[in-house]
This record gives C-alpha cells, structure tokens and sequence, in this order.
C-alpha cells in the first residue's frame, strides 16, 4: 500500500508527498549517524545542505531558493509537512518549547523517527527503488554534519558559501538554482582537490569540514 | 575534473586552501561497504592517537552501531561530539566502549577503564550488540587493530593489522590481492557479485571488470586502512579501472605519496554474447593494459605500477605461456606483472588443486 502511495506520488509530482520522503531520508540518516534526537535547526539545515549540494550528486535541488534570516535555514513549508508526519505518527517529538525567532515566537523542539511506524514507509522507499541516490546522499550529509557541534548548527550555517552571502542580506532571497542563480555552494564542493578523484560523499564531509573550519576561525 | 573555474563567492578568498585541503578520506568508501568506511576511520584515529604526545594504554573498543542500538546506548552513555578531532573532543579515546557511527564524527562512550575485554564483551552483548562490526584498538605494547566484521559473537572471522606496518611494497600488495583472489576464482564463492554469465560455457559478465574492481578496493582498502586511500576513477568513465593507493596522512600538509597504481584487465574466450574473443585480440589487451599502468604510473610518479590480469579463459596456459612475451617489454617499462586464474566451476578448482598435488608427488587418480 505504502508502494503505491509512493510510486503515485512519484508520477504526479505530489510535492508535499515528496517533502515528506526526503524529510524520513533525512531523519533516517541523521538516525544511523547517532544525530537523534535532531533538533529543530539541524534538521532544517540538513534539509538546506541536501539541496544547495544537490549538484555535487547530480540531484536537482528539491528548493532552489529561501529566505535569508538572522539565524540558520528554515523552511516554513518543510515544517509544515514535518508537524503532518507527526500527526501522523511516523516522527516523534520531544523538547517542545517556545523561542524568540526574528521578532516573534516560534515553537522549537527535537525531532525521532517512531520506528514502529516509519520503518515500513523507510523500507518502501527503499524497495520501489525511490531516488536511491537522495537516500544515500541524505546518509552521507546526516554524517558529515555529525560531526558539528550541535550548538554551533546556527554559526557554522552562517559561513555557508550560498547562504553565508554577505551580498545578500537578511530577509531577502537566497537563489541559488533558479534563473541564473549561481550555486557557490556547489562550486566550492566541486572545487575541492582537483588532482584527484573524490567521491560525491568526500566532497560533501570537505565541505562540512571546512564550514567548521571558517566558523572556527571566525570566532577565534 | 570538476570545473575549477566556477565562482564560489565568499569562499573565494579560499580558493587556495579548498583546492589544497587534506583529503582524510572520510566518505571514500561510503557506497562501496560501511564497513570498510568504518575500519578506515577507526584506523586513522587509532594511528592519530599512536602519534600523539600522549601515549595510549589502554583498550578502545569501537561497535559500529545503527539507529537501533544508539536509541538503546543513549541513555546509559555519554554523547562525545567532534570525536574526530582531538584537540576538541571531550573524552579520550582509549579506556572506553564506543557506539560509533561509520564516519566516526562522534560517539557514545562508556568508560571501560575498571573493565577486563571480557567484562566489556558482556556489555556489548547485553546490548544485543554482539553481531554489530567491532573493531578493538590495543595501544600497549604494539599498537594492533582487531577487526570482527560480524561482530564480537563471530570471533572466527576476526582480523589483525598491525599498525606498526607501514609497508606497502609489491610483495604486501599481492598478499591483500591473494586473499581476494580466493573469493574470485571460483563462482561458488562470488555469488553476490557474479562473474560469470554462463559460466559452462565460460560466458563472462559484461561488466566483469567492475566486479573486479570492486574485491581489488575491498582487499587493499581492507589491508592498508591506516597508511594509505585506495582511489579509482568515477564509475562514469568505463574502460578505465586503474587503482591507486595514494597516501596523504601522516605527511607534511601537500604532500602525497602514490604508492602504486594497478590496472585491471580481464582476458576472455568469450565475450558476455558469446563472441569468441582470439588469443591475438588477448595480446593486445594485455598490451594496452600494460600501456596505461606505465602512462599513468609516469604520469602520477606511481612507485610501484601493476597491471593484473584475471584470466577467464578456457585454459589456464600459465604465466610463462600467457605472459612469455610481455616480461621484457614490462621490465624496460618498469610494470609489474600479475595473473590470476578464475575457475569456472568449484569442481574445475579442486581439479587444478590436484593437478598440483599430482605435480608435487602424489599418485594420479583413476579416471
């Protein structure tokens, strides 16, 4: 039953649908990288990283823009789907609070897959053979940014070489795949070590690597 | 190559430092096997931890854990973020259980201090963890790795690397290839990965070379894990499938040793159709093979250059035979050379075991 859903969805383009698989892809990924449960912010950085470097495993971007704000990326729409995979059973919440964001109020809180209910959805996927690529890279980027200190999520995306911008400021758009949007992001992954042939994963750990390393050199 | 010219925005300030970052490796055998990502960077930690000022003692126990069993270690270990980095990390690796993720960006610990191996044993299997891939770092007194790739409750498969070892020399390759070998040569055991489209009729795959390619990555990255990357070119370029073992660790920041490039060939009687492939076309894919393991040896200062042949054929007609004109040409190009015979059937290997043992003295069989 859930094959069919999905294999639907996949033919007509269902995007709400399709934000909610790459929403399990990511928590799943997160999950097997010991990130549970995933705060707010990262999860949506997650979800901001799988598309700015998309191009580095030859995926289209799912989002080929957002909204620049003072604080890591965040994706209205995304939480949107996230709060439904909620009520719906398949993510567990926890830590619910309430935070200043930008002026305002928003709840935060950290996000677990409930396995009894997400794994037969997360074995569908896997089984019709969804973009079998996206999970992998979702994997590999819930990996890399294992590595950074959750605390720091908010600092670190402001290196990013997309949303870190300084040319774009706060409340405008970042585009980075839309038009003849210049993908920085991308091109600095592509850019790393051109005397040999890095996998698609390498480039995605440099590039997480050195975010840290500018943020850290940054603050110092 | 990925396009160097791209605009990278403010990170263009750090152009120079992107195109020279240290490749540590870490996602280098990702699609291929976690475990072999997760053996890679335990031995990098391990070897980190040897060079530090502070020499390690006691035991590190790693279990590589997935998001079942760090949902059951969280609440009774301690989350270390940054693991990696040792200047940062807020725990010391050994004298503790960890419940790592592949990469090893962070982990799980429990303190094993007070513990004997076989105390720390229990607590993995109460954990239901016993079939989970460990790999235990003995530091004192010669650093070694021991690997259980089916975890602790499969002691019989466990492996040993001394990380002590830093040799990487014609004799350690073939010893890592020899082992793949016996998974390769007969079909019985390379059932995951098929060779053989028909194997009766010694049809082989179409793309026998990449499965090929896939055991050669498994065995070398599996037996150089703490000194060297073993590097191949994209999937997308076919025809290719040299192999590299290049070294970046351990060495001054741009430097990198190229300890060997290996090319790949198959030598065939038949193609994957059932076209017959004549010993003159052989010839030359040797030739060609031989080309490429000199150019590209040249080319990236390869100390060592191998071409190795897995021959699918018919007849195992020897080295002498298959080789007989190759070994001056290959001496004066510096490219060693290497066969190895692929049985097209388990009964065919224990025949040519005793062919050998006939050899050797023993009385023939009756037919």
């Amino acid at each position: 039953m859930a094959s069919l859903l999905l294999e639907k969805a996949y033919q007509k383009d269902d995007l709400r649908l399709l934000r909610q698989i790459r929403l399990l892809l990511l928590l799943d990924g997160a999950a097997d990288a010991g990130l549970e449960p995933v705060p707010l912010t990262v999860l949506h950085a997650l979800a901001y990283l799988s598309n700015v470097l998309a191009p580095v495993w030859h995926l289209q971007p799912f989002d080929g823009k957002i909204l620049k704000r003072r604080d890591s990326p965040f994706y209205p729409v995304l939480q949107e789907e996230l709060d439904r995979l909620v009520g719906r059973g398949l993510i567990k919440v926890s830590e619910i609070r309430y935070v200043k964001d930008e002026g305002k109020w928003r709840i935060d809180a950290t996000y677990t897959l409930h396995g009894e209910f997400s794994t037969p959805v997360i074995n569908a996927i896997r089984d019709i053979g969804f973009e079998p690529v996206l999970k992998i890279f979702c994997a590999e980027l819930a990996q890399a940014m294992a590595a950074l200190p959750p605390d720091l999520i908010a600092t670190v995306m402001g290196e990013d070489a997309t949303y870190g911008d300084p040319t774009v400021d706060v409340s405008n758009v970042v585009n980075f795949a839309e038009g003849q949007a210049v993908n920085y992001a991308a091109n600095s992954a592509k850019a790393f070590r051109p005397d040999i042939p890095l996998t698609p994963s390498e480039r995605v750990h440099l590039y997480v690597q050195h975010l840290q390393d500018r943020a850290q050199r940054h603050a110092g | 190559m990925p396009d160097n010219s791209e605009r990278m925005g403010p990170w263009e300030a750090d152009r120079q430092e992107i195109v020279h970052k240290r490749a540590n490796g870490t996602g280098l055998y990702s699609e291929i096997d976690e475990q072999l990502e997760f053996r890679k960077a335990v031995a990098r930690l391990a070897t980190d931890e040897i060079a530090s000022v502070v020499k390690p003692t006691d035991i590190a126990y790693f279990v590589l854990a997935d998001k079942l069993l760090f949902e059951k270690v969280r609440p009774s270990a301690d989350r270390v973020p940054m693991l990696q980095n040792s200047s940062r990390r807020s725990r010391s690796i050994p004298g503790n259980l960890w419940f790592v993720p592949k990469s090893l960006a962070q982990g799980y610990a429990i303190d094993t201090k007070s513990l004997i191996a076989e105390e720390v044993f229990r607590e993995i299997e109460t954990l239901d963890a016993g079939e989970r891939p460990t790999i235990i770092v003995d530091f004192h007194p010669k650093p070694r790795l021991y690997i259980y790739p089916g975890g602790i409750s499969q002691p019989d498969i466990s492996e040993c690397l001394d990380l002590l070892n830093k040799s990487v020399a014609i004799q350690d390759i073939e010893m890592a290839l020899e082992g793949s070998y016996r998974l390769l040569r007969s079909p019985d055991q390379m059932k995951a990965l098929p060779l053989w489209k028909n194997s009766e009729k010694w049809y082989p795959v179409e793309k026998a070379e990449d499965a090929i390619q896939n055991q050669v990555i498994h065995a070398l990255a599996g037996r150089f894990a703490h000194i060297a990357d073993v590097r191949s070119e994209q999937p997308s370029t076919i025809g290719r499938t040299d192999v590299e073992l290049v070294q970046e660790r351990g060495l001054p920041n741009g430097s990198v040793i190229r300890h060997a490039l290996i090319e790949l060939k198959v030598l065939r009687s038949y193609g994957s159709t059932g076209k017959p492939v004549s010993d003159r076309i052989m010839r030359r894919h040797i030739s060609q093979g031989v080309r490429q393991a000199a150019h590209y040896g040249n080319a990236n200062n390869s100390k060592i250059r191998m071409l190795c042949c897995y021959d699918m054929r018919k007849k195992d007609v020897g080295d002498a035979t298959c080789f007989e004109k190759f070994y001056g040409p290959c001496k004066d190009r510096n490219v060693h050379l290497k066969r190895y015979f692929l049985y097209n059937s388990s009964a065919a290997l224990r025949q040519a075991f005793d062919n050998i043992a006939v050899s050797e003295g023993a009385s023939p069989l009756p037919e």
